[in-house]
């Protein structure tokens, strides 16, 4: 009876701590620790407020702090806001103020409501502001009236301007928490009566021509790397594409820039509008989320009715500082090809080239979770699609047919998969033939030029096991609770909540996660390991100390650089992984057709042509369009298919019920398709990929050895600089002379 | 040693039924259709948004209607009184002012247009209450006002859509007009309200019915009115079907109507609209359409509000798949309430983004209403091509295997067919081919097998005959000599006497009633499975060995102790050990008859099911009439205290059953409470460190 009391009085103790520590203060703001940045010298009146290096003359107004970047070869000028005094006929509202900003800010507010802000209103018009001589450039310190001091710097550095919002120096009081600041939101003023585009990093990239005329959309705004899972987002009702660099462009009239985050990217979201939509002004920008904040919606109990609740995460992000880099193109009138090679060169550091062969990829399933049943007795049993002797005759059946190379993915193959624990362990189950038959498939692909890599990824995962817990390794979402994501109905789009949820493992254990995926990987001998949600996916944790977004992106490098003794093949990765892989998989070949844009480019074909081996999804489960295959070959993207050696019908009732085209059908048409690439390919093997024209129905790709290949979308042939492409064909020219050309079959 | 196997037992029940938890998503496409189960399954984007018109650069504005005539496309704005006029390739050809003798004249809010047959065009303004007849150029011809309302108060004319038949006929879908659509002849006059609803009866209005019997002339004038609710759109097509879609409030089977010249649905019973979308909170969510097109091959689109989707039908009512969504990307809408069908494309208008998508049918989408097309001609062999090329694109696209079973069956391959209905989930389809297969073999086969077993029954005859000669019958030993299960059969034959003797002599054993029991149970496990295609409805999900142990074994055990109790009250000897012997004993007629079921439903087709459900009633009765009887031996009971006893024992078993119940419901709701107090403190462990 007496430990009974004990226990009691321990457990109520307990309770009541949690309780105490939850229901802290939502108000208390906690800033960055620790001023890490050049003070420099503060400027006054009179002060000369100009900094030439590198061809590039940076300058402060000291009256409206407008920023502006003139290119001293050709005299062009690019500036942060219009000169004051500019009357937009599309503004309305704060978009009136927002135009003569250098930031606009949202907070959230006393009430616990989103608030909006800029500096122009809350700062500049008031004269709450200062403005420092640094060696690389200038800073500003906005004080705004709101109670928050955000100082930023202009810097010219290895011929690039920067513009950086230092984050540890970001002071906050009266209870007001910043959530986002958007950094100059019109850089490059483009009005209406100017012509160029706009380049977006949405899915492979896409173009938004200056002044299109939509101005009944809404603007386009999209997070970089994907949305956060662990902040719901409670419907969500259309798939699209995630933007996988942060990485955007502007051509104004015979001038071109480009714009990369080079710190804090993963807080980064892509705003784009053109004239008409807000103002009169195209534009694109990069918006920081400083503080994590959403809208949760939460049911009242006892009422049962349904509420929004504002809640803001405690801590901001620990990156320290967020910083554009924008590079502006010498040449006069440039292509588009030309402004990503800009990027390319001077924003994001070549990569090595590597090894540059098509190779057909290959996705094989191994088993699906089915319901078996035993004498009248039913148990959930996994059906095997295709076990490792049955992938040996597929693969030996592909390669007879022409394709010379593989790469093989093997995926739905480990224990881990199908008990729902972190695939971190690559034992296979043993309906597929065991280590041994592992071994022998291994063997196999060795002597037929195949390159095998199995399954494997540390990013979600819904049960516990192999030393990770559900309870105490998970991210957390802002209100401090676990962060679990439900699949969602595909009628609906929400939440499925007859099947059990998944949890994102916290990113501080990604290492340990890699570390153990690398003996597993050591003990079975495998030479490539397939990276999937890793790759792109990030959740930031947001309970007390936790990993968030921007640490996590460095600690998902570690962790996979961890495994580069082995051959790593990334799926869809973003940005931050491209150093680490030897091939990429799953390259989308389409944007999310934003109703704003008007045409899609291969923004990320142009960059990795030549560095990196890519290849796009598997064609035959991804029967969205038409063009894919002929969009494959004006992209340079490895053919891609997945198979199995069962029948499509087995797979009825099972979670691959929706892989509609899985099945063995379209064997010989792989086949076919990678001898026809390959041969292709053999003509741009190690080239990069210098441009990319669109006209109408016809595009043109341009290599950097001089040949381009014209791809016709049409059901008629045509004609481009004498050259005829037939109707969904192609033709490769090389000194103006059709070398090959090849047709959809 | 028992222990061990009953160890090993429980460990393989509860290994049993325990669901893998699975992730991963494949598939990429936002387009689905629903399967035999009314589950969601991916299906490929059967259109792709080719082209999106913008408002701006096109020249039309927040569009209220789109007619595509004569090859041309009329677009009628709602801002700027204009109808924009379009080519086939979306170029603006034409605009259209409407003036009355010289004049301008606006219109108040146009809904829709209709080009009639004379070129003529015709305007539904709510606004004006009117529906207005103009010259292809815009003269104002006639005003029509619909019906005369003036006896009834609260219904207006408020026109929201217009159509004209073949004949110049007019008919007008207006605003809280119950009573139908309203006809109106070429002149304007009104005719009739056509295609009326009826009021779906459910629960509650036929109790309010009855309830309005006992009320007042004047309390039923101040009640609220049953009516039926109204239409949504229309459309006609070229044979001069009206196409009619309702929104949510209707049955599921309304929300598409195919109305022929006498207003009757031709649609049989299929069900339109999403399945199984839940609720979210408090809301729930039910399709609701607003827009409807039909096309030239028949094939009818509508667009369902709740979701933005895009729903296709074949001319038959047959769901071919769901496409579209809310969003901002090229192919999702903010809003969709206006189609139309231009050759095999689909035009939508988005009021919100005033924008104009043109969905183009993409290689899967063409094979699809290829194969169709072919299909619903009758054309069976020539659709076997497309729906393959399809079987390739989507190998889960359930109506492609049912149409190439169809084509398999017409050319005499029935196994094939067989198999591809099953693959296709069709169980009339599957059961009719059957017939035919049974047939076949019957003929194949029957001379060769009944010569076959007339030799073995020759034989047989004579060697018993043999046998007999040189081993003459041994005369049988008495009742009680004889073993046990021999006297199970006897009590079968013999159900007064073998009963009313098991109080005395030895031979009843617990052990074969037990036995006997849980026989029943594996039976009725078999039963689930094991039946064939043609009758077993049974998911392989849906088996749960606990409840069938429970339905069997448990339900027996409860009945012995039901029956036993009450023993008391009707003063019976019997001990719960005989009881349960009874019991079992008595199960053995509905054992044998079970299993004749699973190897017979393997065997029959759906018109010879009458054998199997008699066959199966037979057993019940004699279980039910040898428990009954047994059971009154043991206690002695006289019949009509027999008879009591038996309904008690059902009581009992039912009270049984609640409590059970009850205190399973509080154990679960205990679980619940401890379970997520355990996880809140768990996921809040961290909080403080």
């Amino acid at each position: 009876m007496k430990n009974f009391k004990i226990l009691i009085s321990l457990i109520s103790a307990l309770v009541l701590l949690l309780t105490a520590t939850a229901c802290s203060d939502k108000h208390t703001v906690k800033s960055q620790q620790g001023v890490d940045y050049e003070q420099g010298s503060k400027l006054s009146a009179g002060d000369n407020l100009s900094f030439t290096k590198d061809g590039l003359t940076l300058s402060v107004d000291a009256d409206t702090c407008n920023v502006t970047v003139t290119e001293n070869e050709s005299g062009r000028k690019w500036c942060s806001n219009p000169e004051h005094g500019y009357a937009d006929e599309y503004a309305a509202g704060i978009s009136k103020t927002n135009i003569f900003s250098q930031l606009t800010v949202s907070f959230v507010g006393k009430a616990n409501t989103v608030e909006k802000t800029n500096s122009y209103v809350s700062s500049v018009k008031r004269k709450n502001y200062s403005i420092f001589k640094t060696e690389n450039g200038f800073r500003v310190e906005y004080s705004f009236k709101e109670g928050f001091m955000i100082p930023v710097e202009y810097a010219v550095i290895n011929g690039a301007f920067e513009a950086t919002v230092l984050y540890t120096g970001i002071t906050e009081e009266d209870g007001n928490a910043i959530s986002t600041v958007n950094l100059l939101p019109y850089f490059g003023t483009a009005t209406t009566s100017d012509s160029g585009f706009l380049l977006v990093p949405d899915g492979l990239g896409a173009v938004i021509n200056f002044n299109n005329g939509k101005n009944d959309c809404s603007a386009y705004e999209k997070k970089v790397y994907g949305t956060d899972e662990s902040l719901p987002n409670d419907i969500v009702t259309s798939r699209s594409e995630q933007i996988y660099i942060p990485l955007i462009g502007m051509k104004r009239n015979d001038g071109a820039y480009m714009a990369f985050v080079s710190r804090g990217a993963a807080d980064a979201t892509v705003k784009a509008a053109t004239a008409g939509i807000e103002t009169g002004f195209n534009s694109i920008s990069f918006s920081a989320a400083y503080r994590a904040a959403e809208n949760l919606s939460v049911i009242n109990g006892a009422l049962g009715t349904a509420g929004l609740v504002m809640y803001s995460a405690e801590e901001p992000t620990d990156a320290k500082r967020f910083t554009v880099r924008y590079a502006f193109s010498k040449e006069n009138n440039p292509t588009l090809g030309s402004m990503v090679m800009l990027a390319k060169e001077k924003l994001l550091g070549d990569n090595a080239t590597a090894k540059d062969e098509a190779t057909l990829y290959v996705d094989l399933y191994g088993g699906v979770a089915k319901q078996k049943s035993f004498l009248g007795i039913q148990y959930t049993g996994i059906d095997t699609l295709t076990t490792f002797e049955q992938a040996q005759e597929l693969l030996k059946s592909l390669r007879e047919d022409g394709a010379q190379a593989l790469t093989v993915g093997y995926k739905s193959f480990s224990q881990n998969r199908f008990s729902g624990k972190l695939m971190t362990d690559l034992t296979p189950i043993s309906e597929l033939g065991g280590k041994k038959g592992l071994r022998e498939l291994a063997d196999f692909a060795e002597e037929n030029n195949a390159d095998l890599y199995l399954e494997a990824d540390f990013y979600s995962f819904t049960s516990s096991g192999d030393g990770f817990s559900k309870y105490f390794d998970i991210t957390k979402r802002l209100d401090l609770g676990a962060a679990q994501v439900y699949h969602k109905k595909i009628n609906t789009n929400l939440a499925d909540k007859t099947r059990a949820p998944y949890y994102m493992l916290k990113p501080a254990l990604f290492i340990e996660a890699a570390q153990k995926l690398l003996k597993s990987a050591q003990r079975l001998d495998v030479s490539g390991i397939y990276l999937q949600d890793i790759s792109n996916s990030l959740a930031g944790d947001y309970g007390l100390g936790g990993v968030k977004r921007s640490g996590a992106t460095e600690k998902a490098d570690e962790a996979v650089s961890l495994l580069k003794d082995k051959s790593i093949m990334l799926s869809a990765p973003n940005y931050y992984l491209w150093g680490t892989a030897e091939k990429i998989t799953n390259l989308p070949v389409s944007s999310s057709k934003h109703l704003l844009f008007d045409y899609d480019v291969p923004m990320l074909q142009l960059l990795l042509k030549g560095s990196l081996p890519y290849a796009g999804y598997p064609l035959n489960l991804s029967n969205t369009s038409d063009n894919t295959y002929l969009l494959h070959i004006a992209y340079a993207q490895n053919i891609h298919y997945a198979f199995m050696a069962d029948d499509a019908a087995d797979l009825q009732g099972t979670e691959l019920a929706g892989a509609y085209g899985l099945s063995r059908s379209r064997l010989g048409q792989a086949a076919e398709r990678a001898e026809e690439f390959s041969r292709y390919y053999s003509i741009i093997n190690g080239c990069s990929m210098t441009d990319y024209i669109l006209f109408g129905d016809i595009s043109k790709t341009v290599y950097s050895n001089g040949c381009y290949v014209l791809v016709n979308y049409s059901e008629q042939d045509n004609t481009v600089d004498s050259i005829t492409v037939s109707a969904r064909g192609w033709t490769v020219v090389k000194d103006g002379m059709p070398i090959f050309t090849g047709g959809e079959q | 040693m028992k222990k061990r196997i009953l160890t090993l037992l429980v460990l393989l029940l509860l290994c049993i039924g325990f669901a893998l938890p699975i992730s991963a998503e494949e598939g990429t496409g936002k387009a689905y259709t629903y399967d035999h189960n009314n589950t969601a399954t991916a299906v490929p984007d059967p259109y792709t948004a080719q082209l999106v018109l913008h408002g701006n650069i096109t020249g039309f504005d927040t569009p209220s209607d789109i007619i595509y005539k004569n090859q041309k496309i009329y677009i009628l704005n709602s801002k700027g009184n204009a109808v924009t006029v379009l080519d086939k390739d979306y170029n603006r050809i034409d605009s259209i002012s409407l003036t009355k003798n010289g004049t301008e004249y606006r219109l108040s809010v146009p809904e829709s247009m209709w080009i009639d047959n004379d070129g003529t065009i015709l305007f539904a303004d709510s606004g004006k209450k009117l529906v207005v007849r103009t010259s292809a150029s815009g003269e104002v011809l006639a005003e029509y006002t619909g019906p005369d309302n003036s006896e009834e108060e609260g219904t207006e004319f408020l026109p929201y859509k217009v159509l004209t038949d073949y004949l110049g006929r007019i008919y007008v879908l207006s605003k809280g007009e119950y009573r139908g659509i309203v006809q109106l002849t070429e002149q304007g006059k009104f005719m009739s309200y056509f295609g009326s609803k009826s009021v779906e009866v459910t629960a509650g209005v036929v109790l309010d019915m009855a309830w309005r019997k006992l009320m007042s002339k004047e309390q039923i004038a101040n009640s609220a009115r049953y009516l039926p609710t109204e239409y949504s759109n229309m459309t006609i097509d070229q044979k001069g079907f009206l196409f009619v879609s309702s929104g949510s409030s209707s049955s599921k089977k309304e929300y598409i109507v195919k109305l022929n010249s006498n207003g009757n649905n031709v649609f049989e019973g299929t069900s339109f609209g999403d399945f199984n979308l839940g609720s979210y909170g408090t809301t729930g969510f039910s399709t609701s359409f607003n827009a409807i097109a039909v096309d030239e091959n028949g094939f009818v689109t509508v667009a369902d509000k709740t979701w933005n989707r895009l729903m296709q039908y074949s001319s038959e009512g047959e769901l071919l798949y769901i496409f579209g969504g809310q969003g901002n990307q090229a192919g999702t809408f903010q809003n969709s309430d206006r189609i139309a069908a231009v050759d095999d494309r689909l035009l939508v208008v988005d009021r919100v983004n005033n924008t104009i998508t043109v969905l183009t049918p993409t290689g899967f989408g063409k094979k699809v209403r290829e194969g169709y097309i072919l299909f619903e001609k009758g054309l069976f062999e020539e659709s076997i091509k497309p729906f393959e090329e399809v079987l390739s694109l989507a190998g889960n696209y359930e109506a492609a295997y049912i149409g190439i079973g169809k084509a398999l069956q017409l050319k005499g391959d029935y196994k094939g067919a067989m198999e591809y209905f099953k693959k296709g989930y069709s169980r009339e389809d599957y059961s009719a081919v059957y017939t035919r297969y049974r047939s076949a073999l019957m003929r194949q086969y029957f001379p060769a097998v009944m010569t076959a077993l007339i030799i073995l029954a020759v034989l047989t005859v004579v060697c018993f005959k043999i046998y007999r000669k040189k081993h003459p019958k041994i005369k049988k030993p008495p009742l009680d000599k004889r073993g046990k299960i021999s006297y199970l059969f006897y009590c079968m034959i013999h159900p007064v006497d073998g009963y009313s003797e098991m109080r005395y002599n030895q031979k009843q054993s617990t052990l074969i009633s037990t036995v006997l029991i849980f026989l029943w149970f594996m039976v009725e496990a078999v039963k689930f499975n094991c039946r064939g295609f043609i009758f077993n409805k049974n998911e392989p999900q849906d088996f749960s060995i606990f409840t069938l142990l429970a339905t069997t074994v448990g339900l027996s055990a409860m009945f012995c102790l039901s029956n036993w109790l009450f023993a008391t009250f009707f003063e019976g000897k019997g001990g719960l050990k005989n009881i349960w012997v009874n019991f079992g004993y008595g199960l053995v007629p509905m054992l044998v008859t079970s299993v004749i079921d699973v190897i017979l439903s393997n065997a029959l087709t759906l018109d010879e099911s009458f054998f199997i459900n008699y066959i199966n009633i037979f057993g019940m009765a004699y279980t039910v009439f040898l428990i009954f009887i047994g059971l009154g031996e043991l206690h002695q009971y006289s019949f009509k205290r027999n008879i009591f006893s038996m309904l008690a024992t059902v009581a009992g078993v039912l009270i049984m059953v609640f409590i059970i119940f009850l205190l399973f419901n509080l154990y679960i709701q205990l679980e619940g409470f401890i379970v997520s107090v355990l996880e809140e403190l768990f996921y809040r462990i961290n909080v403080g460190f």
